[in-house]
């Protein structure tokens, strides 16, 4: 057995409590992973104790930027395979963690996520999911939706074990919008906005070839602050997350 | 080592001749009224025979069957000899058997036509036909066992003071199988209110008999091998097979214990639908064709001073009750598709789990 | 409450079904003047007649053929077959006969009767007086078949057993005659088609039958001073199977093993290995496994039939191994 191979019922239990298997290590023989060791992941993370003390903290208005500061802003659309209802911003997020892993920029190295969330006053501010890299787009969703779930950004741009994402994601479907290009907030050097699905014709392949099939399409866009992230760079992200993005879409199963 | 067919060819055996004389019983002190029961009973199952004959061929009765045509003075005469609440067992050859204890013919042909009018509701069919309202407590496929069973129906009579009598119908093959020796001895030890009825229609399916079975008389030369008393007689006349039965049956009651009738008789058909009988010489065949049971019991009642006419009459309500049974059969409505899951267990389902 | 050997159980719920109805009666080879060749059936024939408690001629399908009778014309029979072996005699009268009667009769016919037998090996009686057979009877439609372990089960299922209106075969297990418990005083009646829990644990489910649970349950407590916790099961009756208790089980433990001292094509573990990774699929976490004497005969030297049947030990160490896997 080259490859770590779980249990139906550790499949089962991982489904039903938004467990990422994949690097998940097991406590059993030869590191396989028990019931046991999915329980104890499902868990919430344990948080830094600068932050502990601000989970319940509610959302602090955070200036807006500046004038005066440049930005830049690019779009692609990633195609996302048949229409269906997941939310497509949980997913959006898993893929600009993944994207930001695989190559970190300003110090946001797909460890913890960064979202824009509107606060009860009206302005925008910014939450934080810690220890967000090993989450699928259910758990995610769950994170996200839990009031408890994200902490204030600290002022001072630090998490208790590692910088502060300076990348964040804006769930623009979530308002329905096609696409938005958000303000940049302070402190942030880029923003990945993820638009609704829409359907669209579109060209397939099969076997090599072209086909015309309805499929879904969201528009997913960055704004940056090109002193800090060089557009090169911001549309490689960018081209990162669509492919990641149309990745999940494609593979992740009902349960993931 | 000793080959039958190296003795004579397939179907090529000594012919064995019915007896000469059908006046023999002219004479026995049976009343009329107990005769013209015995002609139309015999009547009805030769009647009803035939029809299902016609039906099979007619593919409306499936799988096979197993007809009694030329044997039926066997069945009349014991049926109309029981009691009500006498018991009987039959082989898959039980259609007869089924009409002797006063079943309908409807439910019985609509069993072999498989409809839920049936007498089993299609779940049994031909050569399983029961009706435990009548004391016909079944046909059974497997040769010999229903003797060990029988043998219980009668232990339960005599556990129980009833004096109810069991009566066990079976073939010539049957002598030669387990289950008739251990069956024969239990009843004599035991004393049990039993009659084993053997019809020797001279084949065991499609082998003569007399080529397998190591003595000239089946059953008969059995007999006292488990202490009983040999009675051979001629299974076509139904005085005699009568008779027989009420001595037998007298028997069992006081408690004297079992009795093995072997009764002489001839298929006029194949062992089943199949079988074109070409086993058979054609000279005994014709013989004993001639030799018919029904032939030789309406010459009978025609000697006593029986108008014909009144005979005639039985035949057409026999012919007219036979028609109204194929019509109701024919008509009977097919299983419901949920009856195979049913009566397995006395709580009417068939769940082996929770 | 007194102590009651397995054989005298045997005998204790005859007599209280007999006691009861008049119509219930017991035949057999030897169950009568002999009180049965194991002792099953001592006392019954001073306590209730030979009318009702008859000796048999060696005649296997007579037996059965006239307990059918019987049954189907009011009585209500318990029939000895001697050694399960000998079911080989007379199984047409078994499956064919007494399973199949009602159904083909669509319910005319009822037969409340009880086959009851000697069963399994550990007694160094050879292939031929050794066998069990419940997977046999298991697998023929139409007739219930229970197993059990303990003298009160003897008891219990007994009762049960002659108060069911179908047919069921009794498999007592002659390794255990001998052994003795505290039985409760009166009447006893238990319920056909119900497990037990006999020892309740945490990581796995172990099902076991006759001689097999008692093995089973040392097994689990030399296993537990290992720091394995194994819930033992008492199947008790394979039909009707009371598959609740045990996927309930499994739901709660994640590992299931039978142990089954049938030889191992198709024995009852089979089936119910089946069920579970069919119906409790993503409750497993490891293969499903069953402890079976392998498929031979069984051999008469003592030696080599302890090498064979399940053993405390391999039961033990079969579990221990694929939990630690």
């Amino acid at each position: 057995m080259t490859r770590q191979q779980h249990s139906p019922r550790v499949r089962r239990l991982a489904g039903e409590h938004g467990v990422d298997l994949a690097g998940l290590r097991g406590s059993g023989p030869a590191g396989r992973v028990r019931p046991a060791d999915v329980l104890a992941a499902a868990q919430p993370a344990t948080r830094s104790a600068s932050t502990a003390a601000t989970a319940a903290v509610p959302a602090a208005a955070v200036p807006a930027a500046g004038s005066g500061r440049a930005v830049a802003a690019a779009l692609v659309e990633a195609q996302l395979g048949t229409a269906d209802d997941r939310p497509v911003g949980p997913l959006a997020a898993v893929a600009l963690l993944r994207a930001l892993r695989r190559t970190p920029l300003a110090d946001a190295d797909g460890r913890h996520l960064a979202v824009l969330v509107d606060g009860a006053d009206g302005r925008r501010g910014v939450r934080m999911l810690s220890d967000a890299g090993d989450l699928n787009p259910a758990a995610v969703a769950r994170r996200l939706a839990d009031p408890d779930g994200l902490a204030e950004e600290p002022a001072d741009n630090t998490a208790g074990d590692g910088p502060a994402p300076a990348v964040a994601l804006c769930d623009s479907a979530a308002a329905g919008l096609l696409h938005e290009v958000p303000q940049l907030p302070a402190g942030l050097a880029a923003v990945v906005s993820v638009g609704a699905p829409v359907e669209r014709p579109t060209v397939v392949r099969h076997d090599g070839q072209p086909m015309l099939a309805i499929g879904a399409v969201s528009t997913v866009g960055i704004v940056h602050d090109p002193a800090r992230i060089a557009p090169a760079a911001a549309h490689a992200l960018l081209s990162a997350v669509r492919a990641e993005l149309e990745t999940l879409r494609s593979t992740t199963n009902r349960n993931g | 080592m000793t080959l039958p067919l190296q003795h004579h060819p397939y179907g090529e055996h000594d012919a064995v001749l019915p007896p000469g004389d059908v006046t023999r019983h002219d004479s026995a002190p049976i009343d009329l009224d107990t005769r013209l029961h015995l002609y139309r009973r015999q009547q009805e199952m030769r009647q009803f025979e035939k029809r299902a004959y016609d039906l099979f061929m007619q593919q409306l009765v499936k799988g096979t069957s197993h007809l009694s045509l030329g044997m039926e003075a066997i069945a009349a005469g014991f049926g109309v000899a029981m009691r009500a609440d006498d018991y009987s067992f039959a082989t898959y050859r039980g259609h007869a058997h089924t009409l002797a204890r006063g079943v309908g013919m409807t439910p019985v042909l609509a069993e072999l036509l498989g409809r839920a009018n049936g007498l089993l509701g299609g779940k049994g069919g031909s050569m399983h036909l029961t009706s435990v309202e009548h004391g016909m407590l079944g046909s059974y496929a497997i040769i010999g066992a229903h003797l060990t069973i029988a043998n219980g129906a009668a232990w339960s009579a005599q556990y129980r003071g009833s004096g109810q009598v069991a009566v066990c119908f079976f073939g010539d093959g049957t002598t030669n199988i387990g289950a008739f020796h251990e069956a024969l001895n239990y009843a004599a030890v035991y004393r049990l209110p039993v009659v084993f009825v053997c019809e020797n229609n001279l084949y065991m399916e499609y082998t003569v008999t007399s080529d397998i079975t190591a003595v000239r008389r089946p059953a008969a030369d059995r007999a006292a091998a488990y202490g009983m008393t040999p009675i051979e007689i001629d299974g076509n006349d139904a005085d005699e097979v009568y008779q027989t039965a009420v001595a037998a049956l007298a028997r069992a009651r006081s408690g004297a214990g079992p009795s093995l009738v072997e009764a002489v008789t001839y298929r006029h058909g194949g062992h089943s639908r199949a079988d074109p009988g070409k086993y058979r010489p054609a000279a005994e065949v014709d013989a004993w064709k001639a030799y018919d049971p029904v032939a030789i019991y309406r010459g009978r009642l025609r000697r006593l001073g029986v108008d014909p006419a009144q005979l005639d009459r039985i035949d057409k309500e026999v012919a007219d009750a036979v028609d109204e049974a194929t019509e109701q059969a024919s008509a009977g409505e097919l299983p419901p598709p949920g009856s195979a899951m049913t009566e397995l267990w006395a709580d009417g389902g068939s769940s082996w789990r929770n | 409450m007194a102590q009651l050997s397995y054989r005298e159980a045997v005998a204790r719920g005859i007599a209280q079904e007999m006691d009861r109805d008049e119509r219930v009666v017991l035949v057999g080879e030897d169950v009568a003047g002999a009180g049965g060749v194991f002792k099953t059936t001592a006392g019954l024939l001073d306590r209730f007649g030979p009318r009702r408690v008859v000796d048999t001629p060696i005649s296997e399908q007579a037996i059965l053929g006239a307990a059918m009778g019987a049954a189907m014309t009011g009585l209500r029979p318990v029939a000895e077959i001697m050694f399960s072996d000998f079911f080989a005699v007379c199984w047409d009268i078994v499956v064919n006969q007494i399973a199949k009667t009602r159904y083909m009769t669509n319910g005319q016919v009822s037969l409340p009767l009880v086959i009851k037998s000697g069963n399994g090996g550990s007694l160094r009686f050879g292939a031929q007086h050794s066998q069990s057979v419940e997977n046999w009877a298991m697998a023929v439609p139409g007739l219930k078949v229970v197993s059990p372990s303990t003298p009160t089960d003897v008891i219990g299922l007994m009762a049960a057993a002659v108060r069911s209106d179908d047919p069921v075969l009794f498999f007592e297990h002659k390794g255990l005659y001998a052994g003795r418990a505290e039985v409760a005083d009166g009447e006893i009646v238990d319920t056909l088609g119900t497990a037990k829990i006999r020892r309740p644990g945490r990581d796995a489910t172990v099902v076991a039958l006759g001689l097999m649970v008692s093995r089973a349950l040392q097994a689990a407590d030399e296993l537990a001073g290992r720091g394995i916790d194994v819930e033992v099961i008492d199947v008790r009756s394979l039909v009707p199977l009371d598959v609740t208790t045990i996927l309930d089980s499994v739901h709660r433990t994640g590992r299931l093993f039978t142990v089954e001292e049938n030889p191992r094509l198709l024995g009852w573990g089979a089936e119910i290995a089946s069920i579970a990774v069919d119906e409790a699929f993503w409750d497993l976490d490891g293969p499903v496994q069953r402890i079976t004497t392998p498929h031979i005969p069984l051999p008469s030297a003592d030696s080599l039939e302890d090498l064979v049947i399940p053993s405390v030990e391999s039961i033990g160490q079969t579990i221990e191994k694929a939990l630690q896997s």
